[in-house]
C-alpha cells in the first residue's frame, strides 16, 4: 500500500491550521483598518489565498484530489471578482479622482 | 437542470440580439425567454432527480424555489420601460446578466455540494456587483457597487474558510457526508466543525443582509439603479434564504444545538434592527432597504422552526414578500423619475388624485408588506409564525415579531397617508405603458388572490 | 526546513503589505506572499495548484492590481499613501477573531481526526503528478461547476468591460 509521502508528514497539519489562520486574520485586519480600496481588496486576495493554503495541506494529507479542484475553481472565482472589482475601483476613481473610502461617504453608514 | 441550461443559452442569444439594432425586441424576448424557462422548470415537479455524480438535485423544493425566481424576474422585467425609452446602449447586457445571475440562484437551491453552493453564490454576487454599478455616471451608483463588491468579497472569504474548516473536519464537501459523518458525532465533530459552521452562518446572513451584517443594505439599496435594487431584494434574499434553508436541513439537521443559539439571536437582531431602522427613514428607498433587512428576519424565524413546515412557509413568505417589493419598487421608479429624482415620501405627496392606478397598486404591496389580512402578506406572517409556535419555546420569538409587525404598520402607512391626505405637489399625470399598467394590475390582483385562497401556493411543498 | 522558511516570509511580507503606507509597496510584498505560497503548495507535492498560482495570481491577479494602482494613483505623488483608520477598534475586532480562532485550533484535535489517521493512500499515483487526477476530476465529478464557472467568468468579462469603459455622452 503506498503511503503518503513522508515529507509532507514532517510538518504537523496543525503548523498548517495555524499559519493559514494567521494569513486570515492579517488579512481580516487589513480589511478593518485600512481605507484605500485597493489594499482592501488585496487583504482580501490574502484571506482566499490562506483559504487555499489551508484547503490544499487538507487534501494533500487526506490525499483526496477534491480539495485541489476546489482550490482550482477558488482561484478561478478570485480571478473573475478581480477583474470586476478593480474595473468597479478604476471607475469610482474616474468620478472622485481618490480610492479612498472615506470620502464616499455620501452614502451613510 | 433544464432551466440553467436554457437560461444560460438565452443569455448569450441576449446579447448577440444586443448587437443588432432593434433594441426594442429585447424586451418581449426576454420575457418570452423566462416564460420558456419557468415553463421549462414545471416539468420536474414531482420528478426529483439528482444530476452529476449529485453535484445538484432538482426536487420539489428546487423547483418551487425556482418558480418563484423566475417569475418575480419575470414580472419585474417590463418596469425596466425606462431604460428602453432612454435607448441605452447596455440593455442586452443588462438583461443577459440578470439571466445569468439566475443560473447562480438555481444553483443556490438546488445544490448537493459546497462547491455548487459557492459557485451560486459568486455568479449571483458578481452580476450583481455590476448592475450595481450600472449607472456608471453617478456618484451614489459607484459607491454602491464599491462598498457591495468589497464587503461582498470579504464575506465571501469569510465564508470560504467556514467551508475548509468543516472539510477539515468531515473531509467531504457532500452535504449528506456531511450530515453523515455529523450524525455519528452527535451533531459536533470538534471545533473546528463548530467554528467553520459559525463561519458559514456569518457568511450567508452577509448575502441576506441580516443584522448584525445588514450595514451594506441601506447604502447599496438606495444607490443600486432601482430596477436592481428590486431584484436585489428579492431574487438575491430568497436564493440566500432557500440556499440557507436547505444547507441547515440536508447538512447541519443533526447539528442543530450548534447554529440554533446563533442563528436566534440573528433572527432576533434583524428583526428589530430592520424595523427600527425603517421607522426614522426619510427616504422611502432607505426605507424599503430596512424593510428588507426586516423581512429577512420574518424568513430567518422560519428558518429558526426548523420544522416540516418551515420549508413551505418560507416558499409562500418568499412569494408574497417578492411580489409587493416589486409593486413597490415599481412605483418609487415611475414617481421618482417624475420627480428628478425625489425619492423621499413627500414625492409621493397626492399620489392618489393624479395617478389612482399606481397609489392603488402601492397600497396594496405596503398593505401585503405590512401584513394586513385579504393580502398575500398576513398568510405569509400568519404561515411563518405557526410554524414558530410549533415549539411552545419559542412564543416570546412570534411576540416580539408581532410587536415589530405592528411597528411596520406605522412606516408602511407613512407613504399611503402621503399618496391620499397630502396636496399634490405637481398635478402632471405620471405616464406608464400600457404593459407595464397591466403588469401592476396583474400582480395586484395575485397579491390579494393568495390573500384570499393561500392554499394555492401553501399546499406546495 | 523549506516550510518554515517561507512561511515566516509569508506571514512577514503580509504584514507589511498590511502596515506600509505606500501602495505600490503593499503591492510588491503580496507577491512575495503569493510567491511564498506557492512554494508551500509545492512541499505539499500539489504542484497543479502551485502552477496555478504562479499563472493565475502571480501573473494575473497581482499585475491586474498594480494596474490598478498605476491607474488611479499618481506614483511620486502624496496620493500612494494611504493612510489607516479605525486602528484601536480594528484590532479589537480582530484580537477576539484572533483569541475565537486559535482556542478552537488548540481545541480541535487535529490529530485525532478519523480521516487522519486511515489516510494511506498516495498522493500522487503512478504518474508523480495531480495533474492528471485533477484533470480527471474536472471532466467527471466537476462537470458541472467547471461549466458553469465558464459562466461566472463570461460574467466577469461583460461586467468588466461594461464597467471600465467610459464613452463620452453624446
Amino acid at each position: 500500500m503506498n503511503q503518503i509521502p513522508d515529507i509532507i508528514r514532517t510538518i504537523p497539519l496543525n503548523y498548517y491550521l495555524y499559519f493559514s489562520t494567521a494569513l486570515f486574520i492579517i488579512g481580516v485586519i487589513g480589511v478593518l483598518i485600512r481605507r484605500n480600496a485597493i489594499v482592501i481588496f488585496m487583504c482580501v486576495e490574502l484571506m482566499l489565498n490562506a483559504v487555499n493554503l489551508l484547503l490544499t495541506a487538507i487534501a494533500s494529507y487526506r490525499a483526496d484530489t477534491n480539495g485541489q479542484v476546489f482550490v482550482f475553481f477558488i482561484m478561478a472565482v478570485a480571478a473573475a471578482e478581480v477583474c470586476v472589482g478593480l474595473a468597479i475601483i478604476v471607475m469610482t476613481y474616474r468620478n472622485t479622482r481618490s480610492t479612498d473610502v472615506q470620502l464616499l461617504n455620501n452614502l451613510k453608514w | 437542470m433544464t432551466s440553467i441550461i436554457l437560461l444560460s443559452i438565452f443569455g448569450i442569444i441576449n446579447l448577440f440580439v444586443g448587437f443588432m439594432k432593434s433594441k426594442r425586441i429585447l424586451l418581449p424576448l426576454s420575457l418570452l425567454f423566462l416564460a420558456v424557462v419557468f415553463g421549462a422548470n414545471l416539468f420536474s415537479w414531482n420528478e426529483a432527480q439528482s444530476y452529476f455524480n449529485h453535484m445538484l438535485t432538482i426536487d420539489n423544493y428546487a423547483v418551487a424555489f425556482t418558480g418563484i425566481m423566475v417569475l418575480a424576474t419575470l414580472l419585474l422585467l417590463p418596469f425596466s420601460q425606462h431604460y428602453i425609452e432612454e435607448a441605452n446602449e447596455n440593455l442586452a447586457e443588462f438583461y443577459s446578466l440578470l439571466l445569468f445571475s439566475l443560473v447562480g440562484a438555481i444553483m443556490m437551491v438546488s445544490y448537493e455540494n459546497m462547491l455548487m453552493l459557492f459557485i451560486g453564490i459568486e455568479i449571483l454576487s458578481i452580476a450583481m456587483y455590476v448592475l450595481a454599478g450600472s449607472d456608471k455616471r453617478r456618484l451614489r451608483s459607484n459607491e454602491a457597487a464599491l462598498k457591495y463588491f468589497l464587503m461582498g468579497a470579504f464575506f465571501t472569504g469569510v465564508l470560504l474558510f467556514g467551508i475548509v474548516l468543516i472539510y477539515g473536519a468531515t473531509g467531504s464537501f457532500y452535504l449528506t457526508d456531511i450530515a453523515a459523518t455529523a450524525a455519528v458525532n452527535d451533531g459536533t465533530v470538534n471545533a473546528m466543525f463548530t467554528l467553520g459552521l459559525l463561519l458559514l452562518v456569518i457568511g450567508i446572513s452577509f448575502k441576506i443582509s441580516a443584522a448584525p451584517f445588514h450595514f451594506w443594505a441601506p447604502d447599496v439599496y438606495e444607490g443600486t439603479p432601482t430596477l436592481f435594487t428590486s431584484y436585489m431584494s428579492t431574487v438575491v434574499k430568497i436564493a440566500g434564504v432557500a440556499a440557507f434553508y436547505k444547507l441547515m436541513a440536508a447538512a447541519f439537521a443533526a447539528s442543530y444545538a450548534a447554529w440554533f443559539p446563533t442563528l436566534i439571536a440573528i433572527t432576533v437582531l434583524t428583526l428589530v434592527v430592520g424595523n427600527i431602522g425603517a421607522v426614522v427613514q426619510t427616504n422611502f428607498k432607505r426605507m424599503l432597504a430596512y424593510s428588507s433587512v426586516s423581512h429577512a428576519g420574518y424568513l430567518l424565524m422560519a428558518l429558526v422552526a426548523f420544522n416540516e413546515r418551515s420549508d413551505a412557509s418560507i416558499l409562500f413568505y418568499s412569494l408574497s414578500y417578492a411580489l409587493a417589493t416589486i409593486v413597490a419598487f415599481a412605483v418609487l421608479q415611475y414617481v421618482s423619475e417624475q420627480r428628478n429624482g425625489d425619492e423621499t415620501y413627500a414625492a409621493f405627496n397626492g399620489l392618489g388624485k393624479t395617478n389612482p392606478l399606481l397609489a392603488f397598486a402601492m397600497t396594496v404591496a405596503m398593505c401585503s408588506l405590512s401584513g394586513i389580512p385579504l393580502t398575500a402578506g398576513f398568510f405569509g406572517k400568519l404561515f411563518v409564525f405557526t410554524a414558530v409556535v410549533q415549539d411552545a419555546r419559542l412564543m416570546w420569538l412570534v411576540v416580539v415579531a408581532v410587536l415589530m409587525a405592528a411597528v411596520g404598520i406605522y412606516y408602511y402607512f407613512k407613504v399611503v397617508i402621503a399618496m391620499y391626505m397630502q396636496p399634490a405637489a405637481d398635478a402632471a399625470k405620471i405616464r406608464i405603458g400600457s404593459f407595464a399598467s397591466f403588469m401592476l394590475i396583474f400582480i395586484t390582483v395575485f397579491t390579494i388572490l393568495l390573500g384570499i385562497a393561500p392554499a394555492l401556493v401553501s399546499d406546495l411543498l | 526546513m523549506l516550510f518554515y522558511l517561507f512561511a515566516t516570509l509569508a506571514i512577514l511580507s503580509a504584514a507589511y503589505m498590511v502596515l506600509t503606507r505606500n501602495l505600490l509597496y503593499a503591492g510588491f510584498s503580496l507577491l512575495v506572499t503569493l510567491l511564498s505560497v506557492a512554494g508551500i503548495y509545492v512541499l505539499l507535492y500539489a504542484d497543479f495548484v502551485a502552477v496555478t498560482q504562479l499563472m493565475v495570481y502571480v501573473g494575473g491577479v497581482l499585475v491586474l492590481i498594480l494596474f490598478g494602482i498605476m491607474l488611479s494613483s499618481r506614483v511620486h505623488d502624496k496620493s500612494v499613501l494611504s493612510e489607516s483608520v479605525n486602528k484601536v477598534w480594528g484590532v479589537v475586532v480582530t484580537g477576539f477573531i484572533l483569541v475565537g480562532l486559535s482556542y478552537t485550533i488548540l481545541n480541535a484535535n487535529i490529530s485525532a481526526l478519523p480521516w487522519l489517521q486511515a489516510a494511506g493512500t498516495d498522493v500522487l499515483g503512478q504518474q508523480k503528478s495531480t495533474v492528471q487526477r485533477v484533470g480527471i476530476k474536472l471532466m467527471t465529478d466537476f462537470v458541472v461547476p467547471f461549466e458553469l464557472a465558464s459562466l461566472l467568468l463570461l460574467i466577469a468579462l461583460i461586467g468588466a468591460a461594461y464597467i471600465a469603459t467610459d464613452k463620452p455622452k453624446v
